[in-house]
């Protein structure tokens, strides 16, 4: 199985963040869900991808070529979809596809004008007059007009009403029809990449937490629910993350043997979801309600 | 080459709307204005200049940019090959201007038209400040230059004359140095295309190391 983009040891600095070391890949053929809170790093690591910005160190590789970020030709293959509106507010669609579309060697004019029309952009509308969910809508249609074999995906269901949403993961499936095709997916939204990832990237303060592939997640995480007695100093130790309440506890392992060879008997182990995995982890020990 | 030309065509959907509002500040220099040919001459093509940048300036949209398939190399060269296009514009709104003036009775001296051809050749020299301080300074920076750079194209015009002056001053002492014209003029040609193109390596260097 190839890599599409692969991050070896990259870290950047800034005065108040720093992403230290991370090494991660991206899987042709599969959704590669970038998660963590606002602030892990998730919009850095992906404009460090896009050649925005600039790694104080490591190396990433695009498509199995180092050093490619500022290459057309990798860029080609590169369909790009922000939740920030990156087009020019005076244009209309249309103009801004006219903009867009001679940069594209595999441009299709008439996947361009099926993705606008199911999107219900009309080309003669401004894009300043268009609500922030239809501009993501049209950095969709744009990124996926050139057939692209990677999409680069920042936030990009933030702004959409549910039906869409559900619309979009829809097309994303339909997308990697194409085995050929991969997607690196940002959002702080598990619930999206529960219906659709095929791997996991948890990022947070910069550093990688895991990257699994989601079918691997529940047979190693485990949410224990009980009463407080059953927390001492020592258990205390084994949690990720615990929540107390003053009924009982909730507490997160990743050790999903252990964890139900201790508390199976004696407390409710259930598997976590993925919003429950980044909640503790976040979180750490001890949160009191 | 061809991915700058479509950039430049960008700028110039970008700028169309724009281009309108020229047609009252010509309509004012034709009955207001018409000896300060720099303010003709040089201020429309700096205006294009400075819109397109600005708008492109903006974080997003440098984004943008970035994310096409485009080296970033090739998006400071499209600045830089812009002002062929922006000094042409200024050469024939100027030619046209003159061409109206004439048929209404005007009559255009020869040293006018060495004031055009010096405040044309002015234009580029003034972007090739321009563009570096641009990049550099990012969105918020760059109106403040913008500014300062519109205050000068205007104090400017109003010295035109004396810079015909100091230039033919420099002109005999060159030619005395020289003394062969032709060295003269590949000199001084030399020098103004090595000027640009130290600008468009400065500008290169910025953008091509700066976080977007």
């Amino acid at each position: 199985m190839r890599d599409v983009i692969q991050l070896s040891n990259v870290s950047k600095y800034y005065d108040r963040y720093a992403m230290r070391d991370l090494s991660v890949s991206v899987k042709q053929g599969y959704i590669t869900g970038l998660i963590g809170p606002n602030g892990a790093g998730k919009t850095t690591l992906i404009q460090m991808i896009m050649g925005m910005i600039h790694p104080d160190g490591g190396e990433i590789s695009l498509f199995g070529q180092r050093n490619a970020l500022d290459t057309p030709q990798v860029k080609d293959r590169i369909g790009y979809v922000s939740d920030e509106n990156y087009f020019y507010e005076s244009l209309t669609v249309k103009q801004m596809k006219k903009i867009i579309a001679p940069f594209y060697s595999k441009w299709d004019e008439e996947v361009c004008r099926k993705y606008l029309e199911l999107f219900k952009l009309a080309p003669g509308k401004k894009i300043k007059d268009l609500s922030k969910g239809m501009k993501i809508k049209l950095s969709l249609a744009m990124a996926l007009s050139h057939g692209a074999d990677l999409l680069i995906m920042d936030e990009p269901t933030s702004g959409l009403d549910p039906v869409f949403r559900r619309e979009l993961l829809d097309l994303l499936g339909e997308h990697l029809q194409d085995e050929s095709k991969s997607i690196l997916f940002s959002t702080h939204n598990t619930a999206d990449l529960d219906k659709v990832a095929d791997y996991i990237v948890f990022i947070n303060d910069g550093r990688l937490v895991f990257h699994e592939s989601k079918e691997s997640l529940p047979e190693k995480y485990l949410l224990v629910k009980g009463e407080k007695e059953l927390l001492d100093r020592d258990t205390r130790t084994w949690f990720l993350g615990i929540r107390e309440t003053p009924f009982g506890f909730e507490g997160l392992l990743n050790n999903r043997a252990e964890g139900e060879k201790h508390f199976g008997n004696i407390a409710i182990c259930e598997t976590p979801s993925l919003e429950e995995i980044m909640y503790f982890t976040v979180k750490g020990g001890g949160v009191h309600v | 080459m061809y991915k700058s030309i479509h950039l430049i065509r960008k700028d110039f959907v970008l700028i169309r709307r724009f281009l309108l509002f020229l047609v009252p500040y010509y309509i004012y220099m034709a009955t207001m204005s018409l000896h300060l040919y720099s303010l003709l001459a040089t201020l429309p093509p700096l205006m294009l200049l400075i819109n397109s940048c600005t708008q492109d300036s903006q974080l997003r949209i440098q984004r943008l940019l970035v994310s096409l398939p485009v080296r970033r190399k090739e998006l400071v060269f499209s600045k830089y090959l812009a002002l062929l296009p922006y000094t042409l514009f200024g050469a024939i709104s100027i030619l046209l201007f003159y061409l109206v003036t004439t048929v209404s009775g005007h009559v255009i001296s020869s040293t006018s038209w060495q004031e055009i051809g010096i405040t044309l050749a002015i234009f580029p020299l003034l972007a090739s400040i321009y563009l570096p301080l641009n990049y550099w300074l990012g969105a918020k920076g760059a109106q403040v230059v913008n500014i300062v750079f519109m205050l000068a194209v205007m104090l400017l015009s109003e010295s035109v004359q004396n810079l015909v002056n100091l230039l033919s001053t420099l002109t005999r002492v060159s030619e005395g140095l020289l003394s062969n014209h032709t060295l003269f003029y590949l000199f001084s040609g030399l020098l103004y295309i090595g000027l640009i193109g130290c600008s468009y390596f400065i500008s290169l260097r910025i953008f091509v190391q700066k976080d977007v």
